[in-house]
């Protein structure tokens, strides 16, 4: 879409095409200030599927995946590489190169009117200022040749009008918001002179420089040190706290969304495999990827040295998928039913859903899943270490069920984990 | 910065040391007498050709310009050690000794003929500049489009041509065959061979020559260009500048190109040094008066102290443009920081 040669070139000979005051008062519409149409969420992301068409055949890199998304939530999106969380956001940003992208079925709702059809120039206000996202390695995602300040203060000249000095101003606020000592001089900086960590929480600030209602995070912490990792992600969840926005993290890693994420969205192959609020995910998953992906994860707090189970084979082909389940090549579990058929969303009165044909099978579940769903406990002592095998998704289930409504999603994480 | 400029300034002594004493060396190797030379066909005078190589420190001598004689009665060859002292000091006298066969000082035909060179380096440097980015941007901004396509072709075509025969080519073209066309304009008996340069015409046939000159240069600069733009559009920073809602024009021109521009710039800098040292073979074909054609004509004649002069000319200038090349990044690229290393915070 961005890369449009005929786009370019409409732009290129409007001379105001990018003038602050064109943005403001000429035809885009700053969309955070128009209310949710009744019965709508935030962002509602609906069945949506993006191709990629490569030489090589279509890549199903998103494959179906919806979800709603609601002002004060965290949606944390977990999943292999190459399992499609990136291209997903990167889809909502309309940030996919067109071609060799495409858009098959679905659409992206934001406040009730669809991204996927606006014109170039409407998502230009979109992104940044309703919409911003911030990357996995803040090394290279600042640009080398401009200080900081000027990176920082940019969004605020495109979308508020700012001038160049009252950007810089406010980009120094941003900066000491964002706990970075010395801001004045810092804001002076060029990307080189910080640290990585620094990088991160400057990337955070640009985001947040326009007030958004939605930041992406794709693998905010991956590239960081364990220390500062938990930082960022402390720091990103007081900016939620003074803004409300909503945060959608991507990771790789459970451990992370454990921390801050509300609902989960476990993605395999361009698809959502599981679906639930963060209690749902940990203490009652239902999805032998997930399992998988539980089983995986190393135990900080034992002391006992027990050998991983990861989880065998590699992700499909996104070209040539499995005829039946996508995940069941590599699940211990499959039958010919899977290999053959590809499944359909089961979903729990709760709205927890998983992508299985024996997801609702309670016996299947319970002799399968790992012996503590509760793979993380966010440095508290693990309380289901020593229970018996399928013990605690059974007991569980039992104590759940108040924090499984829909609604209970807002639930501060720090709650649920001590409760 | 400044220190780092003096830094570089001392390193240019044992850089330009180094380059005059291999040249100096090499002059031994090459066989041929120049003195013997300078006559033709004819020998010259015995008293003259003597008188000649005492003048240019060719045999040693006494203070009263005599020749000395060892006890065979025969002259003794000055030692090249001994020649190259004696040329480093003329040197720093700003003296670069005299041509054997113009009958001048090797200062006086560089004042003559280096105008020349630096007016069509100058001229064939903005070609190179303008074209040569420019087209690169197109054909990056346009991948695949047809005017990305022409771009390619014609700068795989241009690498491939010879400057020589580039320039016979145009000079068939503009001056024979448009002769009418053109009223003449391109039409060259140019005379600077000869030796006349006060009658040397004007900016019009510059035109021919610096095209010649910069043709292959032009490739190149539009392909790094090309490549260079399409790779930094790829980097994860231009993926921010996108996600923060710039628009593409932003992105291509505010946050792209001057990241973009780093190798282009190096090389045009360094391509505009190489031209200064006169482009012999261009200024060969065109008859250009310049130092390129002068050294060549010098080698041919076994002219050593203006080989010498020209070489001496040329590494300085290529020296001093290489240090502004390199100072001109700290411009482009915040990053490179000159001096006393600065610790990763």
């Amino acid at each position: 879409m961005a890369f449009k040669p005929s786009k370019g070139k409409k732009e290129i000979k409007d001379p105001l095409a990018n003038t602050p005051l064109n943005n403001i008062f000429n035809g885009v519409v700053d969309l955070k200030e128009q209310p949710i149409p009744e019965g709508r969420h935030l962002l509602e992301v609906d069945d949506l599927h993006m191709f990629f068409h490569t030489k090589d055949g279509v890549v199903k890199a998103v494959n179906g995946v919806s979800y709603t998304l609601d002002r004060g939530e965290t949606l944390g999106v977990v999943g292999e590489s190459g399992s499609g969380k990136s291209v997903t956001a990167m889809t909502i940003m309309g940030l996919i190169d067109m071609p060799p992208g495409k858009i098959e079925g679905g659409d992206v709702l934001y406040r009730g009117r669809s991204l996927l059809t606006m014109s170039e120039r409407e998502m230009q206000g979109v992104r940044g200022n309703d919409i911003a996202m911030i990357f996995q390695d803040p090394m290279t995602a600042l640009n080398p040749v401009y200080r900081v300040g000027d990176q920082l203060g940019e969004s605020l000249r495109i979308h508020r009008g700012y001038s160049k000095k009252d950007a810089v101003d406010r980009a120094t606020e941003l900066l000491r918001m964002v706990g970075i000592p010395n801001a004045e001089q810092r804001v002076r900086e060029y990307p080189h002179e910080f640290s990585g960590g620094m990088r991160q929480r400057a990337m955070i600030a640009m985001a947040l420089a326009c007030d958004p209602d939605i930041l992406i995070a794709d693998e905010p912490t991956t590239a960081l040190d364990v220390t500062i990792q938990a930082q960022i992600i402390e720091l990103m969840q007081e900016m939620q706290e003074q803004n409300g926005n909503a945060i959608i993290m991507i990771t790789h890693d459970l451990g992370v969304v454990a921390d801050i994420a509300d609902k989960i969205m476990v993605m395999y192959a361009g698809n959502p495999v599981e679906f639930g609020t963060a209690d749902d995910i940990f203490y009652n998953p239902i999805h032998p990827y997930t399992w998988g992906l539980m089983r995986s994860i190393p135990e900080q707090v034992t002391d006992e040295k027990k050998p991983l189970t990861p989880i065998k084979g590699n992700p499909p082909s996104l070209v040539t998928l499995p005829k039946g389940c996508s995940f069941s090549p590599r699940c211990p579990y499959a039958t010919d039913l899977c290999r053959n058929e590809p499944p359909k969303t089961y979903t729990l009165p709760d709205g927890h859903y998983s992508k299985c044909h024996y997801a609702l099978d309670p016996d299947f579940v319970k002799d399968r899943a790992p012996e503590n769903s509760r793979s993380y406990s966010g440095g508290a002592p693990r309380k289901v270490v020593d229970e018996p095998a399928g013990a605690p998704v059974a007991s569980m289930a039992k104590d759940a069920p108040t924090a499984e409504v829909t609604g209970a999603a807002h639930t501060n994480p720090d709650d649920s984990a001590s409760a | 910065m400044l220190t780092y400029i003096i830094k570089r300034l001392i390193q240019f002594v044992p850089v330009f040391i180094g380059v005059t004493l291999i040249l100096f060396a090499l002059q031994n190797i090459v066989p041929g007498d120049p003195i013997s030379i300078i006559g033709g066909d004819r020998a010259l005078p015995p008293a003259v050709e003597l008188q000649l190589r005492v003048n240019n420190h060719l045999i040693e001598a006494d203070e009263n310009g005599n020749p000395i004689y060892d006890e065979n009665g025969n002259t003794i060859e000055t030692p090249l050690w001994k020649r190259y002292l004696i040329y480093m000091g003329d040197l720093l006298h700003g003296d670069l000794g005299d041509s054997y066969t113009r009958g001048m000082s090797v200062n006086d035909i560089f004042a003559q003929k280096y105008p020349y060179t630096i007016g069509l380096a100058a001229v064939a440097i903005c070609i190179e500049t303008v074209l040569g980015i420019g087209a690169g941007l197109i054909s990056a901004i346009k991948r695949y489009s047809f005017w990305d396509v022409l771009v390619t072709l014609v700068t795989s075509i241009l690498v491939a041509i010879p400057a020589f025969w580039l320039g016979m080519l145009l000079q068939l073209f503009f001056g024979i065959f448009l002769r009418q066309v053109t009223n003449g304009a391109f039409y060259l008996p140019i005379s600077g061979a000869g030796g006349s340069f006060a009658e040397f015409p004007g900016w019009v046939y510059y035109i021919l020559p610096a095209v010649t000159l910069a043709a292959v240069s032009t490739a190149y600069t539009a392909r790094i260009m090309r490549s260079q733009l399409l790779e930094v559009m790829n980097q994860d920073y231009i993926r921010t500048a996108k996600a923060k809602g710039l628009s593409r024009r932003d992105v291509i021109f505010h946050h792209a190109l001057k990241n973009a521009l780093i190798p282009v710039v190096t090389y045009i800098g360094i391509d505009f040094g190489a031209m200064l040292s006169g482009a012999i073979l261009t200024e060969t074909v065109f008859n250009w008066p310049g130092v390129g054609y002068e050294i060549y004509r010098a080698i041919t004649q076994r002219d050593w102290p203006i080989v010498m002069g020209g070489v001496t000319l040329i590494v300085i200038v290529v020296m001093v443009i290489n240090l502004i090349v390199d100072v001109s990044y700290a411009f482009l690229d915040p990053r490179i920081r000159f001096g006393a290393p600065k610790s990763e915070s």
